[in-house]
């Protein structure tokens, strides 16, 4: 995968998260909402970065969604751990780019949605290899 | 979406010089991933003694720790596949996670913190690595820096 359509992966995955915050803080407790709005303010950067970085390249970057689905019977915080665990997700293909700060970049914002997710769910993480498939694992030679 | 992994590229200066020229002296400078993997590979071995350690020492910790030891196991089972012994051993560089006291203390508060602590070094060990190996290795030292971000982020929820 090239870098343009790695950045375009997790640009995509960053436009649903800062979609999604919103949601996620309208259903939270005003308690929580400063939080909320923290992370909120935190993705909308990764996403200004993406932007940056593609334009640079001069790519377009994908545009967000005019809204995104909203999974039913979920709490605030079961919506937000799985959008922290789908943007790690999103991420793995930029930490194999050949840009060395791309890589750097892609694995500091996997590390910072485990370690939300994690704060979200109140549970340990649900896998050793988060973002990865079992076959991803085995080496092929 | 992720590159497919190979335990060649470790060794890629030393299949390409016997390919070109059975003559000539092989190269055997070990590709950057190997003193990478043997770093990772060490950091999980500590953490993991770290923690059996720790279980011996306090039988009341949270289930956090069970768990965590259970992802540093697969992730030593899964760099060792990774390895082919005789590629490099001597070249493996400490991790500040390696360094780390390998002996937990007794009170069980300062365990918890040295294994927050600990989990802490080898994520941001793992951030420099990424820089250093071939794109699938990046790629599975990158998801398991993320896991123990994960993990040091459950040790401090109490």
């Amino acid at each position: 995968m090239s870098a343009v359509t790695a950045l375009q992966t997790a640009l995509a995955a960053e436009h649903r998260a800062v979609y999604l915050y919103g949601v996620i803080g309208a259903r939270s407790a005003i308690s929580a909402r400063p939080r909320v709005t923290r992370l909120w303010e935190r993705h909308k950067l990764r996403r200004d970065d993406l932007i940056a970085y593609l334009q640079a390249r001069k790519a377009e970057p994908v545009a967000s969604a005019a809204a995104y689905p909203v999974a039913d019977g979920k709490t605030p915080a079961e919506l937000a751990a799985q959008v922290e665990a789908d943007v790690l997700t999103a991420y793995v293909p930029l930490a194999g780019a050949p840009s060395k700060a791309l890589r750097t970049y892609a694995a500091t914002a996997m590390q910072d949605a485990a370690a939300l997710q994690t704060r979200w769910s109140r549970t340990a993480p649900t896998t050793p290899f988060p973002g990865l498939t079992p076959s991803d694992l085995t080496p092929d030679a | 979406m992720a590159v497919p992994l190979s335990r060649r590229s470790v060794l890629a200066g030393l299949t390409t010089a016997g390919l070109v020229s059975a003559c000539a002296a092989p190269d055997l400078t070990p590709e950057p991933d190997v003193a990478v993997l043997l770093g990772a590979i060490s950091d999980e071995e500590n953490l993991i003694s770290l923690y059996e350690k720790t279980a011996s020492l306090h039988a009341d910790l949270p289930e956090s720790c069970a768990l965590a030891l259970k992802d540093h196991r697969a992730h030593l089972e899964t760099l060792r596949k990774h390895y082919l012994p005789g590629t490099g051993g001597v070249t493996a560089t400490p991790s500040v996670a390696s360094a780390s006291p390998a002996e937990p203390p007794a009170e069980r508060s300062a365990a918890l913190a040295l294994l927050r602590r600990t989990e802490r070094a080898a994520a941001a060990s793992r951030l420099k690595d990424v820089t250093a190996v071939a794109p699938g290795m990046s790629q599975l030292l990158a998801s398991i820096g993320a896991c123990e971000s994960g993990h040091a982020t459950a040790l401090s929820l109490g």
